[in-house]
C-alpha cells in the first residue's frame, strides 16, 4: 500500500522504531543508520521499484544526529518528503538533513534532558522519601515510569505527525509557542521542586542531629559550588565522602571539649 | 548474584543512551528494584535516593563523555546487598561507604565505555547500511540484532568486571581488619563515623540540583517549593 498518509498505526510503527535510533550511534554517522532503521519499513511504501527503493535507502542513511526524543519529528519530515518528491538533489537533501540536527537536538536537550527528566526525578525523590517503603517499590517505580514516558510518548506520535504534514518546514512546529511556554514553566517548576527538595532531604536525612546536619551541609555546599565553579563531578563527591569521617570526628571532639 | 548484576548492567546500560531510554536505568529506579529482586531492598532504597540526584547534571548528549552514574548505581547496590547484614540486620556504614566509592569508581571509569562501544559500532552501521543498499534485508536485520548484542555485552561485562573487582578490593579490605584485632577494634569504633554518609550524599545531590534550578531570577519560586515542602511536613 502506497504512502500516501501517515495513520496513527503508522506514526506509532514510527515512534516505536525511533526508540532504537541510538543503537548503532557511532562518530561517523552518529545517528543515520537509526534513522534508516526507523524508516526503512516505510520506503518499500514509497516504491517498490528495485532502482528507487535503493535510491531510498541511500537518501535515509548518512549522517545524521538529534535529540532522541525529537528524532520522530525528523523521520515524519522525511517520509513525506521522500513520498512528494520523486526528483531531488543530493547536496541540497543532506544539507536539509543536517539542518535539521542542531534546532531539534538544542530544543530535545533543553525540554527533555534538563527540562522533563530532572523535574520527574526531583518528584520521585520527594516523593521516595514520604512514601518509600519497601512495600511501594514496584508501585512508585511505575508512578515514575509513568510520569516521564507517558508525556515523552504522546510528544513522540506528534512528532511524527508533525513531521509528516510540515514535510520540509518542519523546524517550524519548534518555533510553536507551546516550545517557549514549556521551557519557561519548566524553569520555574524546576526551581520549585529544587527548593522542595533541600527541605525534604535535609528534613529526612539529617534527622535534626548536629553532625547530620553539618554533614548535610558539607555536601551540599561542596556540590554547588562544584556545579556553580564546573569542578570535576567525581572528585567533589569523592571530596565530599572523605569529609563524612572527618567532620564527625572534629564535631564529636567538639562536644566533648577536646578541642 | 551475579546473574542479577550482568542482567541489570545489559537493561540499564542499554536504556541509558543505546535504545528505549525510558529512564528504568535512573538508580531511584534500577537500584530499588535490584534490591527488591536480591532480598535486601532498603539497600537499593539507599543507594537509589543518594545516587539519584547527583547524575542529573550529567547529560548524555550527542558525542559527549558522561560519568556511567547509573552503572555505578548498580554496582554499589549489588556490592552492599552481597555483604551480609550484622547482627542488628543494619548494614555496616563503613560497607555502605565502600560501595558508594565502588560506585563512585564505576562511574569515573565508566566514562570510557560508550566512547569504545561507539568505536566499535561503525563498523555495525556501514555494514547495516550496506547491507539495505544491496537489498539484503535479513542481513540487515542480523546486523542491527548483533548491534544491540554489543551494547547489551557491554553493559553486563563492565558492570560485572567492576562488581567483582570492588568486591575483591573490598573483601580484601575487611578481612585484613577482621584479622587484625587492633584493626578489628578500629573499625568497630569507626563506623559510627560512617554514618554520615547518607546526609552529606542527600545534600551532595540536592546542592546540585539547587545549583542548578535554583537562580537568582527563580528566588520566588525556589521559596515557594520549600514552603509547599514545610507546609506538607507540618501536615503530615
Amino acid at each position: 500500500m502506497a504512502l500516501k498518509h501517515l495513520s496513527i498505526t503508522s506514526a506509532l510503527r514510527l515512534v516505536w522504531r525511533s526508540f532504537f535510533v541510538q543503537v548503532l550511534w557511532n562518530y561517523k554517522t552518529m545517528q543515520g543508520a537509526g534513522f534508516l532503521f526507523a524508516v526503512f519499513p516505510f520506503l518499500r511504501r514509497i516504491s517498490d521499484n528495485p532502482d528507487e527503493h535503493s535510491q531510498l535507502v541511500r537518501r535515509s542513511s548518512g549522517f545524521m544526529n538529534t535529540h532522541p526524543a525529537l528524532s520522530s519529528f525528523a523521520m515524519g519530515a522525511m517520509l513525506r518528503r521522500m513520498a512528494d518528491e520523486k526528483e531531488f538533489a543530493q547536496e541540497e537533501w543532506q544539507n536539509w538533513r543536517e539542518s535539521l540536527c542542531g534546532p531539534l537536538g538544542i530544543t530535545g536537550d533543553a525540554l527533555v534532558w534538563d527540562g522533563l527528566k530532572p523535574l520527574v526525578f526531583m518528584m520521585a525523590f520527594a516523593l521516595w522519601f514520604f512514601v518509600g517503603v519497601p512495600a511501594a517499590i514496584l508501585l512508585l517505580s511505575l508512578v515514575i515510569f509513568l510520569l516521564y514516558n507517558g508525556p515523552l510518548f504522546i510528544f513522540r506520535l506528534w512528532g511524527a505527525r508533525q513531521g509528516w504534514q510540515r514535510g520540509k518546514d518542519i523546524l517550524r512546529a519548534i518555533e510553536l509557542p507551546f516550545f517557549i511556554q514549556s521551557r519557561k514553566w519548566m524553569e520555574r517548576v524546576g526551581a520549585s521542586l529544587a527548593g522542595l527538595c533541600v527541605i525534604v532531604g535535609f528534613v529526612f536525612a539529617s534527622d535534626f542531629q548536629l553532625v547530620s546536619i553539618v554533614q548535610f551541609g558539607i555536601g551540599f555546599l561542596i556540590l554547588w559550588l562544584s556545579v556553580r565553579a564546573n569542578w570535576p563531578l567525581i572528585s567533589s563527591l569523592v571530596i565530599t565522602v572523605a569529609l563524612v569521617p572527618l567532620s564527625a570526628w572534629l564535631i564529636r571532639l567538639l562536644i566533648s571539649g577536646g578541642l | 548474584m551475579a546473574g542479577w548484576v550482568a542482567l541489570f548492567g545489559a537493561i540499564v546500560y542499554l536504556d541509558t543512551t543505546a535504545a528505549f531510554q525510558f529512564m528504568l536505568c535512573q538508580p531511584l529506579i534500577a537500584c530499588p528494584i535490584f534490591g527488591m529482586i536480591v532480598g535486601r531492598p532498603e539497600i537499593g532504597i539507599f543507594f537509589g535516593l543518594i545516587f539519584q540526584l547527583l547524575w542529573l547534571r550529567a547529560l548524555p548528549v550527542g558525542a559527549a563523555r558522561f560519568p556511567e552514574g547509573n552503572l555505578g548505581a548498580v554496582v554499589a547496590t549489588a556490592l552492599a546487598a552481597t555483604i551480609p547484614p550484622g547482627l542488628d540486620g543494619q548494614a555496616s556504614w563503613l560497607i555502605l561507604t565502600l560501595a558508594a566509592l565502588a560506585g563512585l569508581l564505576t562511574a569515573g571509569i565508566g566514562r570510557h565505555l560508550t566512547p569504545t562501544v561507539r568505536y566499535l559500532l561503525k563498523f555495525f552501521a556501514e555494514s547495516y547500511e550496506k547491507a539495505l543498499l544491496n537489498g539484503k534485508r535479513a542481513r540487515g536485520g542480523f546486523v542491527f540484532l548483533a548491534a544491540i548484542a554489543v551494547n547489551v555485552t557491554a553493559g553486563a561485562l563492565f558492570t560485572l568486571a567492576l562488581y567483582f573487582l570492588s568486591f575483591k578490593a573490598m573483601s580484601g579490605l575487611l578481612d585484613v581488619s577482621s584479622q587484625v584485632p587492633l584493626a578489628s577494634g578500629l573499625a568497630a569504633q569507626t563506623d559510627a563515623l560512617w554514618n554520615g554518609l547518607f546526609p552529606a550524599l542527600i545534600g551532595a545531590g540536592v546542592g546540585v540540583v539547587f545549583a542548578r534550578f535554583a537562580r537568582r531570577r527563580m528566588m520566588g519560586w525556589t521559596v515557594g517549593g520549600f514552603a509547599v515542602a514545610m507546609g506538607v511536613l507540618l501536615w503530615l
